[in-house]
């Protein structure tokens, strides 16, 4: 489209588009689905079930912290309930949730039909469940994780840990970036190749800037974490040194390599929940997001920042001073991208005519949160005060409010506020403004005082402690917010349950939003779009009201692509069409590969190593049969834009 | 059939060839990465200096380590210098590719080229402040 000369293809009728992308029925069509909206579903749902348990966990916890001198655990059953709780929460619950949402939404986002590799998209989820059984597969046999969810050496080695609980851990996280990675992959690719005509990056929703910094980000980050767990499997097999000092290795090395996973890793957790709140909320204060452009290269730049950072969980270690100088600076720095952010929000609810429903109630309350927890961590960005904190509650507070605050809150207002275009239904108003009120007055009470155990020198990870500490009274009020913190969530899922059915028909744009997804049907048709949008602003629903918008999307263009599962290839940075792409259909091979890949790592961890060799001839069979190429339609290729 | 493609009329980046793709990104990318490599290179030489094998010194290894880390850091000063300066061409170039001044664009947005030179320069100039914070580590922190 370098000119006005270019043409767009009219095709003629051709069959049914609700015909050409819809599952089929049976088990067959559940298992073989690659529809990004069943996919996204089944993300979200599954992250649900994990935070359900990870919550659980939670809350036997802090019935044996309750009170002082508890015997309802031991000290081997905390140390894997807490080393479960964190790998949940952390692995299986935060970023699994965000991929839900990103699944769900990026086609409809950015005016596609699907993602840009829709059976990678299937692997990815099928793969993410099956780790997450996976490494939930010892919990029952008493085997979990049991030295937390950094899983430091030498603890975690074979002399100190000689079952198969940091196997598990070890083998499932490979397994698990599997689809971290590929699934990174697809939303990068997708971004680059299937925007809608129009959408060129400065029109892009800030979910997406969001999400797409963190896929960019965990493709560098991921390799750190299976690398590092790949060593200390071996180490812990095969007698390899990588972390042992009586054989040249380094101890250390694992808390570096770690680290380099685990901090971007954290932002990977929040900024796509930024990004649910920077356009979520805007939507509730009647006017776009101030700020768009800083807000949008804040997002990037703290990933950025993110990777030069990772040495403030290591300010203990003894490293010299002037190394911890620099990443002390860099952990007080990113909290500049991070301000950038809050006062864009800040700005768009000041200006704005906000309007008090339950999705506006839990993205305030995140902005108040965010800044608590970003308050904490600019504290323990500084060197002096990091020797005081470390390993204390205070560190712990602080990362509940980063990773509950930043992600559990934008991630539930982010249901209430997609919640009409997944079901069609209307979540309950009352019941949703009871669960925010419940939940973030539960949260603070749970966590605020979780800083005064730190302070007063409580060390996290202890199973139970002596009275008289002063730590009594504060770990009460902790047990109690949890509990309260608990009704609140359980009291959104029952909300959800019971909406889902009896709501109140939504429409297609019930909150009178701005973006692409609220010009189709809720839910969505399987094909997304019976017309492919050609976008002309960031605001294709407000450009008659906005003044500063001068150009005007064509929501209803002539472009159909109904000639088989088809969508059209944009160009990276002005979204030029300039192909159409033949998206494959549904395929069992996903679920499959992900079945033997399952039986290569159970193999692994239990010793089997003729399962193993069986699983991997399945897999690379399985992966052959999906790769093999398919014959072209027989017709005439025409292209979008002549 | 074929129509006339509507999008054409409103191009997201009609003046994009006025700034090229490269001076764009060097724009983007220039500040951030020589924060980066300056981050690393600095702190690993600070730590090979103070602990090169097992047992922790008492003061460096060798002497030239704190010249160096300055020497590194004017250069990523120097290459985040250059890259706002590119960036702020760019922008200057760019800066009416669509209605509204500089306000209006941080709102925004729109205008593609010219979102991508004043995110560069705004970023080489967060990277160059950022960069500042370095420097009273180098002055003041013992090495070792």
């Amino acid at each position: 489209m370098a000119d006005t000369t270019t043409e767009t293809r009219v095709p003629p009728s051709g069959p049914d588009l609700a015909a050409i992308w819809e599952t089929g029925p049976g088990l067959k069509g559940w298992f073989s689905t690659v529809d990004h909206k069943e996919i996204g579903k089944r993300y979200l749902v599954t992250a649900l079930v994990f935070l359900f348990i990870g919550g659980i966990e939670a809350l036997v916890m802090r019935a044996q912290l309750a009170q002082p001198n508890q015997t309802l655990l031991s000290p081997a059953e905390y140390n894997q309930l807490f080393t479960m709780h964190g790998v949940t929460m952390i692995f299986l619950y935060a970023l699994p949730m965000l991929s839900g949402f990103s699944n769900y939404l990026w086609p409809l986002l950015l005016g596609s039909r699907d993602m840009a590799f829709p059976r990678l998209n299937a692997f990815s989820y099928w793969v993410y469940l099956a780790s997450g059984i996976f490494i939930y597969s010892t919990f029952l046999i008493g085997q979990a994780p049991n030295v937390g969810w950094f899983n430091y050496v030498p603890l975690a080695g074979k002399e100190y840990d000689p079952g198969v609980n940091i196997d598990v851990y070890a083998l499932g996280l490979i397994f698990l970036g599997i689809s971290t990675t590929v699934g990174a992959i697809n939303f990068i690719v997708s971004l680059m190749r299937t925007r809608a005509p129009g959408m060129s990056i400065n029109r892009m929703p800030i979910l997406v800037w969001g999400t797409l910094t963190a896929s960019v980000a965990n493709l560098f980050a991921v390799p750190a974490l299976s690398a590092a767990c790949l060593l200390l499997w071996l180490d812990r097999q095969f007698g390899m040194h990588f972390f042992d000092p009586l054989g040249g290795g380094q101890p250390l090395l694992w808390q570096h390599l770690f680290w380099i996973f685990g901090h971007p890793w954290v932002y990977a957790l929040v900024l796509p929940a930024m990004g649910i709140v920077s356009d979520g909320l805007p939507t509730f204060c009647r006017r776009p997001l101030v700020g768009y452009t800083a807000v949008a290269l804040a997002t990037v730049a703290t990933m950025v920042v993110g990777f030069g950072v990772w040495v403030h969980h290591m300010f203990a270690t003894g490293m010299p001073g002037l190394a911890l100088s620099f990443f002390g600076a860099a952990s007080m720095i990113i909290a500049i991208p991070s301000a950038v952010s809050v006062f864009a929000w800040l700005g768009t609810i000041w200006t704005g005519r906000p309007v008090f429903k339950t999705p506006f109630l839990y993205f305030s309350g995140f902005i108040l949160l965010f800044v608590i927890g970003g308050v904490s961590g600019f504290m323990t960005a500084a060197v002096p005060l990091d020797w005081q904190l470390t390993d204390t509650y205070f560190v712990v507070a602080h990362l509940h409010y980063v990773l509950l605050g930043i992600n559990v809150f934008p991630v539930i207002g982010g249901l209430y506020y997609w919640f009409p275009k997944i079901t069609g239904r209307m979540a309950n108003e009352r019941l949703g403004a009871w669960s925010f009120w419940i939940s973030f007055i539960g949260f603070n009470v749970a966590f605020m005082p979780m800083h005064l155990s730190g302070l007063r020198g409580m060390p996290r990870r202890i199973y139970t402690y002596p009275d008289h500490m002063g730590w009594d009274v504060s770990n009460l009020l902790t047990s109690l917010g949890s509990a309260i913190l608990a009704i609140g969530l359980l009291l959104t899922l029952y909300n959800f349950w019971i909406s889902r059915r009896r709501g109140g028909l939504a429409g297609p744009n019930p909150w009178d939003a701005a973006t692409l997804e609220w010009s189709v049907p809720s839910p969505p048709p399987a094909y997304n779009f019976a017309r492919i949008p050609i976008v002309a602003s960031r605001h294709p629903l407000w450009e008659v009201r906005l003044k500063s918008v001068k150009s005007q999307s064509n929501l209803n263009s002539e472009i159909v692509l109904d000639d088989g599962r088809e969508t059209p290839a944009t160009s990276t940075l002005d979204a030029e069409a300039d192909a159409v792409l033949r998206m494959p259909g549904d395929s069992l091979w996903p679920a499959l590969l992900t079945a033997a890949l399952a039986g290569i790592f159970f193999g692994l961890l239990f010793h089997l190593w003729w399962l193993s060799g069986v699983a991997a001839i399945f897999s690379i069979g399985f992966l052959a049969a999906w790769l093999a190429p398919v014959a072209p339609p027989d017709r005439a290729e025409e292209p979008l834009v002549g | 059939m074929t129509v006339a493609n509507p999008v054409e009329d409103t191009h997201p980046s009609p003046h994009r060839a006025r700034a090229s793709l490269v001076r764009l990104i060097y724009g983007l990318v220039g500040a951030p990465l020589a924060w980066a490599v300056s981050e690393v290179a600095s702190s690993t030489l600070a730590q090979e200096a103070c602990f090169p094998k097992t047992e922790p010194l008492a003061s460096p290894a060798f002497a030239g380590a704190h010249l160096l880390q300055m020497v590194i850091l004017g250069v990523a000063f120097l290459i985040s210098a250059s890259a706002a300066w590119i960036a702020y061409a760019s922008w200057r170039r760019t800066r009416e590719e669509a209605e509204g001044d500089t306000h209006v664009m941080l709102a925004a947005g729109e205008g593609r080229s010219r979102f991508m030179a004043l995110a560069g320069l705004l970023t080489s100039i967060g990277f160059f402040i950022g960069m500042l914070f370095s420097i009273p580590a180098l002055i003041f922190v013992p090495a070792c």
